[in-house]
């Protein structure tokens, strides 16, 4: 018993001894770790990821007044969830421009990189992201929630969101010039 | 040396992270017209006659038959403007019904003969029936004109999944109507 406390009073003296000889023949190295913990998430159906989304030819004279808009719609599909997650909303990140047609303002549509003048891209999902969704979306502004659910059997839940796109002019009382109307965005979606 | 590794590892897992923020990129495609193409008039009613065959050869051509016994022309669109790249075929309503399952296929609107049903497509094969919520796109050439052809045709009744029953003989008659829109 003794014995064996000794051996354990020189074991950590050599130890300690060998670590001052290290430190002092060699620089020091500081071992940052970071991470985070993160809730239960989605997979994003891997076609949905990137999409591109294309719009019907708007006429000039339709974008006037914004009496007739022309939307595309498009969906995500959404699976394996933890089951606690019953609704999904998305919001979308872009470049954003003024518009005062009914529903979006200020940085509510998706900024035109292409030659068309007087327009942008409004987004559609605000009231509904059913497989027509409806009520202008402003960038940056949640979708309305698409529903999440335990289908076959499985322990996961899932569901499809829908937004809609559609070519807008920037100010409705200004005539809209002809041109290709192209622009970019991302969506993040939220569980709940 | 290191101390730089260290802070150049951590620098590349913000960067990581920061790239996964989003779950889904979107690219836009669109444009502006102040005009679309012009369809010829004289093309806006369209009668095709499909030629007599017999009760006997209708059964005997089974699914084939559309290739054999059909009519076509076509339907033309002048002075497309640069920004319509497609003349898109959205859709053909008939006013047939429709034949059993197969939504490509109506049995005639009209007529004495029973056992036939009716197929619309966009060129001579079966891939190219045209059905509902089945888009067409028919590009627009450099001139700015487009020929979008259109086939209708005859096949008897499918009994099961290979014998087609003879029809009786006698006229038929549908009509259908196309829908198009630019991209």
């Amino acid at each position: 018993m003794r014995n064996s406390q000794i051996l354990k009073s020189f074991l950590a003296t050599a130890l300690f001894s060998s670590a001052l000889c290290a430190n002092a023949a060699d620089d020091s190295v500081v071992v940052n770790v970071s991470g985070s913990i993160t809730t239960a998430t989605c997979t994003i159906a891997a076609s949905d990821v990137n999409k591109t989304i294309n719009i019907p030819v708007s006429l000039a004279n339709d974008l006037q007044n914004a009496s007739k808009l022309t939307p595309v719609y498009f969906s995500f599909g959404i699976s394996n969830c933890d089951s606690s997650k019953t609704n999904a909303v998305a919001t979308v990140a872009a470049a954003t421009v003024a518009s005062d047609v009914s529903g979006y303002g200020s940085n509510s549509v998706i900024a035109n990189t292409g030659s068309a003048t007087n327009v942008g891209i409004g987004l559609i999902g605000a009231t509904s992201v059913g497989a027509t969704p409806s009520g202008p979306l402003p960038v940056g502004t949640q979708s309305a929630a698409a529903t999440l659910t335990q289908v076959g059997g499985l322990s996961t839940t899932s569901g499809t969101l829908y937004l809609g796109a559609q070519v807008v002019p920037l100010s409705k009382a200004v005539s809209s010039g002809a041109g290709s109307v192209t622009g970019t965005a991302t969506v993040t979606f939220t569980y709940s | 040396m290191n101390k730089f590794i260290a802070i150049s590892a951590l620098m590349a897992a913000f960067v990581s992270a920061n790239a996964l923020a989003a779950d889904a990129n979107l690219t836009f495609n669109g444009a502006v017209s102040t005009g679309t193409c012009t369809m010829n008039a004289a093309d806006a009613t369209k009668t095709l006659v499909i030629p007599d065959v017999s009760s006997s050869s209708l059964a005997n051509a089974g699914n084939t038959a559309f290739t054999s016994y059909s009519a076509n022309s076509t339907i033309s669109f002048t002075g497309c403007p640069a920004e319509v790249s497609n003349v898109v075929l959205s859709s053909a309503s008939g006013t047939g019904t429709t034949f059993g399952g197969d939504t490509s296929r109506q049995t005639p609107a009209s007529g004495t003969a029973t056992g036939v049903h009716l197929v619309i497509s966009s060129g001579p094969r079966v891939v190219d029936y045209l059905r509902p919520g089945v888009a067409r796109s028919f590009p627009v050439s450099p001139s700015g004109t487009v020929k979008v052809p259109v086939y209708v045709g005859v096949t008897a009744d499918i009994t099961s999944s290979s014998a087609f029953a003879a029809p009786t003989a006698g006229n038929y008659s549908s009509s259908y109507t196309l829908t198009f829109s630019y991209s």
